[in-house]
C-alpha cells in the first residue's frame, strides 16, 4: 500500500492555486512571474548596461550599496521561510491542520522549501543562463575599490581569470563628449566641451567567461544565504513564541550584526564586495561543492527540527 | 489485538511552571467513546494535543493504537482523526477543493460521508472557508475527520458553535459511524448532555489529574448525593471521609460520596444516628460534584 506523502497536492497547495479565484491567481501569478524575470535580469544588467561591463567600475559603483541590499534580501527571505516553517510567527493553529492529517511534517516541509527555494532562487539561476550568453566583462585597473584601497597588484584579476588579455580601445569622440559633459557637470563646472582627447588610447583588462561567474557568485551568495537563513528558522523555530516581542528579536537578531558592520565599516564593505567576487573566482570549484554538500546537510537538520516542532 | 486504542503511563506535561497534565494514566478502550471531561484549564487540550503528536510529554509513556506519537507515520496518521478546538482551515479554499485536498491523503477516504454530511448540514461545497460562518467551518472540520474513516477520533470540543440542531446532526452521523463500523472516539467537551448522550465511558481531570475513568454507567450507579438529616447528637463531628464533597448547613448535612453496596448508607446513618434520603444524580451533576472536591 502507498505509504508515502503525495507531492503534487502539497506542491498546489504551496503555490496557493486551490487557495485564490482563478482570476486573480493568474493575474498574480503573471505580476509575479514579470518580477522574477526582472530580477532575473537586473543584476546582470547592472554591470552590462550601467557599467558598460568594466567590472571594477560595477564595484567601484555599486560595492557599497551590495551589503544593504544583501541585507534586505536575507530579510525577505527570513520572514518568507519564517511564515512558513516557524508556527509561532503565524498563528500556531494553521500547522495544527497539517500537522494531524495523514502527511510526512518532513515532505510538508521539503514541498514548502522547494517551492520557496525555486522563487528565490530560480532569478538567479536565470541570471546564470543569461551570463552564458553575454558578452566578457572588462577590468580598467584604476576603477577598482579593492585594488586601490589594499594596494594590491592586478594579479588578483589575472589569477581568477587566467585568460585575461589586454585590449586597446580607442573612444570615439561622441562618447568623449559625454564623459566630460558628465564630469564637468559633476565638478560643478560649466559643462564646456574639450575635443581634444580623440586619439588617446585606454587600456582593458578582457575577462574571459568573467560574465558567468559573476552570474554564479551571486547565485551561490544567494543559496548560502537561503541556508543560512533555512538553518536559523530551523534552529529558532521552536523559542519562537506568538508574542510580538518574540517575532521581533526573531526576525532582528541575525541583522544586528550586519547593521553594525555597515555602519562602522562602510569603507571596508565597499571593498569586501570586489573582494569576495575575486575569493569565489578564484575557489570556485572548491566554493559551490561546499554549497552543494551543504544544502542535504541543511535540508536534514531543519527537516528533524521541524518534525520535532510542538504545536501548542 | 491490544484492548486498548490509548493507553498513558504516568504522562506528565508542564510549561514553564505550571503543571498541565500530571501522571496521567488513561486508558481508551476499542470501541468505545470515551468522554474526557474537565473544567477550563484543567489540561483537557493538553492531554488531547499529546495523544495527536502536536506536544511532547515531559515525562512518561503515550500508546495510540500501539505506537507512541512521536513515531507516527503516514499509516498511523490515517487512523487517527482529530479536530482540534480552534481548528483553522484554509480560509481562501472551497469547501470541495478543501475536501479534494484532504481525500488525497487517505486512501479510505469516503466521499459519500461528505456528501451525506454535506446534505446533512447543509453546506453549500462551492463556498470558501472564509465566507462560512464558525459553526459551519466546524462542521466542514468535523466532517474531513469523518470522512477519513479514521479508527480513532480525537475531537476537542467537536459541538463548540454549533447550534442544538447541527450539535444532534453530528452526533448522529458520528455515533453512526462509530457504532457501524467499532471505532472509537475520544472527546472532549463542556455540553455534559451531549456526553452523557453518547459517551460509555467517561474520565474526569481536575487539575491535570485524572481523578475518574470508569464507564459511564458505573459512575451514574455508584455516585449518588445523600442527603442526611435529623441528627440526633447535632452534626459537628459528622464527617464523611469517602465523600468527594461535604456540604453541611444547620441541621442537615450533604455528601456526594461512591457507595460501593447497599449497606454503606445506613451505616452512616446509624453511626451518627441520623436519617438520609438518597439523590440520584446526573453526569453534570456528578461532574460539579468532582470537580470541586475538596471544597466547603
Amino acid at each position: 500500500m502507498k505509504t508515502r506523502t503525495p507531492w503534487r497536492p502539497l506542491l498546489r497547495n504551496e503555490l496557493l492555486v486551490d487557495h485564490i479565484p482563478m482570476v486573480p491567481w493568474i493575474l498574480g501569478g503573471a505580476y509575479c512571474l514579470g518580477n522574477w524575470f526582472l530580477a532575473g535580469w537586473a543584476p546582470l544588467a547592472m554591470l552590462t548596461n550601467l557599467c558598460q561591463g568594466d567590472i571594477a567600475a560595477f564595484f567601484s559603483s555599486f560595492g557599497n550599496v551590495c551589503f544593504p541590499f544583501l541585507f534586505l534580501w536575507l530579510f525577505i527571505v527570513l520572514m518568507w521561510i519564517g511564515t512558513k516553517t516557524v508556527p509561532g510567527v503565524v498563528p500556531m493553529a494553521t500547522y495544527e491542520f497539517y500537522f494531524t492529517r495523514a502527511i510526512a511534517r518532513r515532505s510538508f516541509y521539503r514541498a514548502r522549501m522547494m517551492v520557496l527555494g525555486a522563487v528565490v532562487l530560480g532569478p538567479l539561476v536565470l541570471n546564470l543562463f543569461v551570463a552564458l550568453r553575454s558578452p566578457d566583462l572588462v577590468l580598467k585597473p584604476g576603477d577598482s575599490p579593492a585594488l586601490s584601497k589594499h594596494g594590491e597588484p592586478l594579479d588578483s584579476y589575472l589569477r581568477a581569470f587566467p585568460g585575461a588579455h589586454p585590449k586597446v580601445v580607442r573612444p570615439s569622440l561622441a562618447n568623449q563628449k559625454v564623459h566630460e559633459l558628465v564630469r564637468l557637470e559633476v565638478e560643478g563646472l560649466p559643462a564646456i566641451t574639450t575635443p581634444s582627447l580623440a586619439n588617446q588610447e585606454v587600456h582593458e583588462l578582457v575577462l574571459p567567461r568573467a560574465t558567468l561567474v559573476y552570474a554564479a557568485w551571486l547565485l551561490w551568495g544567494g543559496t548560502l544565504g537561503l541556508l543560512a537563513m533555512q538553518c536559523y528558522c530551523a534552529c529558532m523555530a521552536k523559542h519562537v513564541s506568538r508574542r510580538f516581542g518574540s517575532v521581533l528579536i526573531f526576525a532582528g537578531l541575525p541583522f544586528l550584526p550586519a547593521v553594525f558592520l555597515l555602519v562602522f565599516f562602510h569603507d571596508l564593505t565597499t571593498a569586501l564586495a570586489e573582494a569576495n567576487f575575486l575569493f569565489f573566482a578564484n575557489h570556485w570549484a572548491a566554493l559551490a561543492l561546499a554549497v552543494a554538500v551543504a544544502i542535504p546537510g541543511v535540508e536534514w537538520l531543519a527537516e528533524r527540527r521541524f518534525d520535532e516542532l510542538e504545536i501548542s | 489485538m491490544d484492548p486498548y486504542i490509548i493507553e498513558t503511563k504516568n504522562v506528565s506535561r508542564s510549561f514553564g511552571k505550571n503543571p498541565a497534565v500530571q501522571n496521567l494514566n488513561l486508558r481508551v478502550r476499542r470501541g468505545s467513546i470515551y468522554g474526557f471531561l474537565g473544567r477550563n484549564g484543567a489540561g483537557k487540550t493538553t492531554a488531547l494535543k499529546m495523544l495527536a503528536g502536536l506536544l511532547w510529554p515531559d515525562a512518561g509513556e503515550i500508546r495510540v493504537n500501539g505506537v507512541a506519537p512521536a513515531q507516527f507515520t503516514v499509516q498511523d496518521r490515517w487512523k487517527i482523526g482529530y479536530v482540534s478546538e480552534k481548528q483553522i482551515l484554509m480560509p481562501g479554499m472551497r469547501v470541495a477543493a478543501l475536501l479534494q485536498f484532504s481525500s488525497q491523503f487517505y486512501p479510505g477516504w469516503d466521499f459519500g460521508v461528505c456528501e451525506r454530511m454535506l446534505r446533512r448540514f447543509k453546506i453549500d461545497p462551492q463556498k470558501r472557508i472564509k465566507t462560512l460562518s464558525q459553526g459551519t467551518a466546524r462542521q466542514v472540520a468535523l466532517l474531513l475527520a469523518l470522512a477519513q474513516k479514521p479508527d480513532l477520533l480525537i475531537l476537542d470540543e467537536p459541538a463548540a458553535n454549533l447550534d442544538v440542531v447541527a450539535r444532534r446532526d453530528f452526533l448522529d452521523e458520528m455515533l453512526q459511524l462509530l457504532r457501524e463500523e467499532g471505532k472509537t472516539a475520544l472527546l472532549s467537551s463542556h455540553i455534559l448532555s451531549d456526553v452523557e448522550r453518547v459517551a460509555d465511558e467517561i474520565g474526569i481531570l481536575v487539575r491535570g489529574k485524572l481523578k475518574i475513568s470508569e464507564p459511564l454507567d458505573h459512575l451514574k450507579e455508584t455516585v449518588k448525593q445523600a442527603r442526611f438529616f435529623g441528627f440526633a447528637r447535632g452534626l459537628d463531628t459528622f464527617a464523611v471521609p469517602e465523600a468527594f464533597r461535604l456540604t453541611k448547613t444547620r441541621d442537615e448535612a450533604l455528601a456526594t460520596l461512591r457507595i460501593q453496596d447497599d449497606t454503606t448508607l445506613p451505616k452512616l446513618a446509624a453511626a451518627h444516628q441520623c436519617q438520609y434520603e438518597l439523590i440520584h444524580l446526573n453526569l453534570e451533576d456528578i461532574f460539579v460534584e468532582i470537580v470541586r472536591e475538596g471544597e466547603e
